[in-house]
């Protein structure tokens, strides 16, 4: 019994980093971004609220200037892709290096250390300590964790039941429409990176003051990437993207259990393999599933012009 | 007052000019106002200007009486709205939200409840008399709902002044004429319209006065209907744009019997080569345009005579396809194996297409199979089961006398089939890739016409270039090189280039899905009379149109489509009822 509050524990674990970033890129992709550079924001505002924590002995000090950073960043992103025009793929390629690089180089400036940055002020845990019982699945998690149903909703109301939400669709579908409508695309889209990037840096900042209370190099590994697939998984809703981070979460913890117990026998490297075999059955059941449309709506935007 | 207007407005695009020093003014409020030209004389940058999407370069817009700079940068201009010609509605939002994106007002602190914002807007489409349910998704409506929808978003800005870019273009028939009772309803109430157009009948049938645009100039100022004829209206639409409309019908004529490379030493019975010859001649020597005044007057009422009846609706309805039959020594005398044999092909419905159900049609060498029946009853799967781009669930094509259900598109266009889609910017051409490029890349991916620019197994692009220029300039598509872009080109010289490239030496069997949908006069003229030369030559036509006039003018069979059966096959004298009956109804037994 013991073993299954665990496994929900380490479920909840794994899905929390990977749901935020996801609710946050659901409006880049609504606004027709695709952001590939979750991970490099999730690395960026991992290793600022540390350094936030370390620098004002406040993990929450340190998720509102990972917040803060993680927007700027996202502001940069919006002027090379869409002002300059680069494409976003490449840029967030581009991203996902600085955020490795980046928090690498800060780390040996700042703190003078290879390996990990430790804080003491961490994201308080409303249940801590119970090793057994029931409880025990809410065990040393995060208020960022407890937090997520309430964000889920929000996401939920401003996405399906605003203006603005109808806006950041229109941008992303068809362009054409929004400009037609009056809806200023590109602050559209600005807005819509700016919450994919804050949302980032609080999923960054729970693997590091909300989890391990620790900043390591490349300490995302591939969550960032996990989170895009699961906003395409999710069809770009919001509960669509709950679950689809849900089934990642449950590929993860599963990564996590058979280190400790052998799952009928498979190789653990196999196991581990899991959430990214998972992610790549995601694709591609997405794309055969719901192929992409708009080829009619690109035509169209090619009237426009300015 | 005048209630809309502009005064000296200039657009260039690059280095086309698209309007050049562009004045008009309406002044009777309450009334409907037509605009009409070719494609490509500026009637919907003229559009785009009045409602703000679009910024000129110079000049002001009037809209009820106050005057606006018409060079701010896109922002909608208050007062007046524009329906699109494409409609500006995202395909995956509701009704409800559509509206809803272009109404942001009501929502309290932008925030919304779903039912209270379908009620609302249910209200308003109910008011102006539209059935369309607000949960509905915009791609899942017919293009008459989708332009119900867009009419009552401009009307629900408070606006008094629409402008409606060509709002029968994509209708079927039957829903054009409840438009124009809506619209005139709504005039009747003080809505002033100001609707481009492509047909004159139809401008005649809705339009209180006519203004004529041709190469981004005025050539007529908003005239009353009554005060002009439709031949007097035809005239300036073709005389003001000189040798592109003028010799629309000719240009086929020249093109192919003169190229080098074109459909070269079969005898052409062709009735109208002697209209074309005077007409080609002014064209050639339209360098100096004013100098044949007269010449080219004549010329486009040959013109018009022989190939650009869609202005007149009022000739026998079997013209071009008797008139064909009888030609001396026609081709058609011995029964020649089909060039397309589609027998008892079915394929399943799928959201959105309707399929087929054991459908049959035989396409013989030089002859014109016209497809009829109202949009939406398997047309679609028809063309694509043949083209390549479905496989059958049951039943053989055959094509040039080969099985062809195996064949992949490739192999299907080296038998000679040959494409010209319904939709050409996504299906026809690429609109980033350059004019070269779209006039070559079938022959190229397919492997045909290609021999000569092949040198070691290698393409040589300067070859092909030159391939590609020939191809454009037979077919006078007007460019300033071929490196543009295609999106740089409008509607008319688009399907120009699709034609360079369709109707070639190699053809035996062109399938041609609404080639005229959207084109003016000149440009439909062009087509017909392509499809009529490849007929001449042997070719088999599959036409699918739903212009009835198209049909009877081209077709020298019809086959009636309905809910994805054969129905009925009529032979000329066709008749508008019988056709009608059977498009709805099935057989008339």
């Amino acid at each position: 019994m013991n073993e299954v509050y665990t496994f929900v524990n380490s479920v909840l674990l794994g899905t929390t980093p990977i749901l935020w970033a996801a609710l946050g890129c659901l409006f880049a992709h609504r606004a027709g971004i695709y952001q590939l550079g979750l991970e490099g924001l999730m690395l960026i505002g991992a290793f600022a609220s540390i350094g936030g924590a370390v620098a004002f002995g406040s993990a929450w000090t340190g998720i509102l200037l990972a917040m803060a950073v993680c927007v700027l960043v996202s502001v940069v992103f919006w002027f090379v892709v869409v002002i300059l025009k680069a494409n976003a793929i490449i840029a967030g390629l581009g991203l996902v290096g600085i955020g490795v690089g980046g928090t690498s180089f800060l780390q040996g400036a700042i703190f003078h250390t290879s390996g990990a940055v430790s804080a003491r002020a961490i994201v308080g845990t409303p249940v801590s300590g119970t090793a057994t019982g029931p409880l025990s699945v809410l065990s040393s998690l995060s208020l960022l964790v407890y937090l997520l149903p309430v964000a889920a909703f929000v996401v939920w109301v401003v996405a399906r039941r605003t203006n603005f939400g109808l806006r950041v669709s229109a941008s992303g579908q068809y362009p054409f429409a929004a400009k037609a409508a009056g809806v200023r695309v590109r602050l559209v889209q600005l807005g819509a990176l700016c919450i994919t990037g804050a949302m980032c840096a609080v999923g960054g900042s729970q693997l590091s003051v909300g989890s391990l209370h620790a900043f390591s190099y490349d300490m995302t590994s591939g969550v960032g990437y996990v989170a895009f697939t699961a906003v395409l998984f999710g069809r770009e809703a919001p509960w669509g993207v709950v679950l689809a981070s849900f089934i990642f979460g449950i590929a993860t913890a599963l990564g996590i259990f058979s280190q400790i117990h052998a799952i009928f026998g498979l190789p653990l490297e196999f196991i581990q393999m899991m959430p990214y075999i998972v992610t790549v059955l995601a694709l591609w059941f997405a794309g055969w599933r719901w192929p992409q449309a708009g080829s009619a709506a690109e035509g169209a935007f090619a009237e426009l012009r300015g | 007052m005048i209630v809309l207007g502009c005064v000296d407005v200039r657009v260039d695009f690059g280095v086309t000019v698209a309007l050049d020093g562009v004045s008009l003014s309406w002044e009777q409020p309450g009334a409907i106002h037509a605009v009409v030209g070719q494609n490509g004389a500026g009637k919907t940058t003229l559009c785009r200007v009045i409602a703000g999407l679009t910024r000129a370069e110079r000049g002001e817009v009037i809209v009820e009486g106050t005057e606006h700079p018409a060079t701010a940068q896109g922002r909608r201009r208050k007062g007046v709205e524009l329906v699109h010609q494409t409609f500006a509605l995202p395909p995956q939002f509701t009704v409800a939200e559509a509206l809803q994106l272009f109404r942001p007002g009501t929502a309290r602190g932008g925030m919304f409840r779903r039912g209270a914002m379908e009620r609302r807007w249910a209200g308003q489409l109910e008011e102006l008399g539209f059935t369309v349910s607000p949960k509905a998704l915009i791609r899942d409506l017919a293009p008459e709902q989708q332009q119900a929808v867009e009419i009552t978003r401009a009307l629900s800005s408070g606006s008094r002044v629409i402008v409606l870019d060509e709002p029968t273009a994509v209708l079927p028939p039957e829903a054009i004429t409840g438009l124009f009772e809506r619209l005139r309803a709504l005039a009747a109430q003080g809505i002033t319209f100001l609707v481009v157009m492509h047909k004159l009948r139809q401008v005649r049938e809705l339009a209180d006065t006519v203004a004529v645009l041709a190469g981004g100039k005025v050539v007529l100022p908003p005239t009353p209907m009554q005060t002009i004829d439709d031949e007097e209206i035809a005239r300036l639409i073709m005389g003001g744009a000189t040798e592109q409309a003028v010799t629309g019908a000719s240009a086929v004529a020249m093109g192919l019997a003169d190229a080098p490379e074109g459909l070269a030493g079969v005898a052409v019975p062709n009735g109208r080569q002697h209209a074309g010859g005077p007409a080609s001649a002014s064209a050639s020597a339209s360098a100096s345009a004013s100098a044949s005044a007269s010449a080219s007057a004549a010329a486009a009422a040959a013109a018009a005579d022989a190939a650009m009846s869609p202005l007149d609706n009022s000739r026998p309805a079997a013209h071009g396809a008797v008139e064909a039959r009888d030609l001396p020594g026609s081709p058609r005398s011995e029964p020649a194996p089909a060039v397309l044999r589609v027998v008892d092909v079915s394929v399943s419905s799928i959201e959105g297409r309707r399929g087929l159900r054991s459908f049959s049609v035989d396409v013989r060498p030089g002859e014109i199979v016209g497809i009829a029946g109202v949009e939406g009853n398997g047309q679609q799967a028809l063309v694509d089961v043949v083209v390549g781009l479905l496989a059958p669930r049951d039943g053989r094509v055959e094509i040039g006398g080969r099985e062809a259900s195996g064949l992949r598109i490739a192999a299907r266009r080296r038998l000679g089939l040959r494409y010209i889609p319904a939709d050409r910017q996504s299906r026809a051409v690429s609109l980033s890739s350059s004019l070269w490029v779209n006039a070559m890349a079938a022959p190229v991916s397919s492997g045909y016409g290609v021999s000569g620019s092949v040198r070691r197994g290698f393409l040589s692009e300067r070859k092909l270039r030159k391939r590609g220029e020939e191809r454009l300039e037979r077919w006078q598509v007007r460019y300033a090189g071929s490196d543009q872009a295609m999106r740089e080109l409008s509607g008319g010289n688009l399907q120009r280039v699709v034609l360079a490239r369709e109707v070639d030496d190699d053809a035996r069997l062109i399938v041609a899905e609404h080639p005229t949908q959207g084109l003016d006069l000149g440009g439909t003229g062009l087509v017909w009379e392509a499809l009529r030369r490849a007929r001449d030559h042997q070719v088999g036509v599959l036409l699918v149109s739903s212009d009835l006039d198209e049909l009877f003018a081209l077709s020298d069979r019809i086959v009636v489509i309905l809910d994805g059966e054969r129905v009925d096959e009529l032979r000329p004298p066709y008749d508008r009822a019988t056709l009608g009956h059977a498009m709805v109804v099935g057989a008339a037994s």
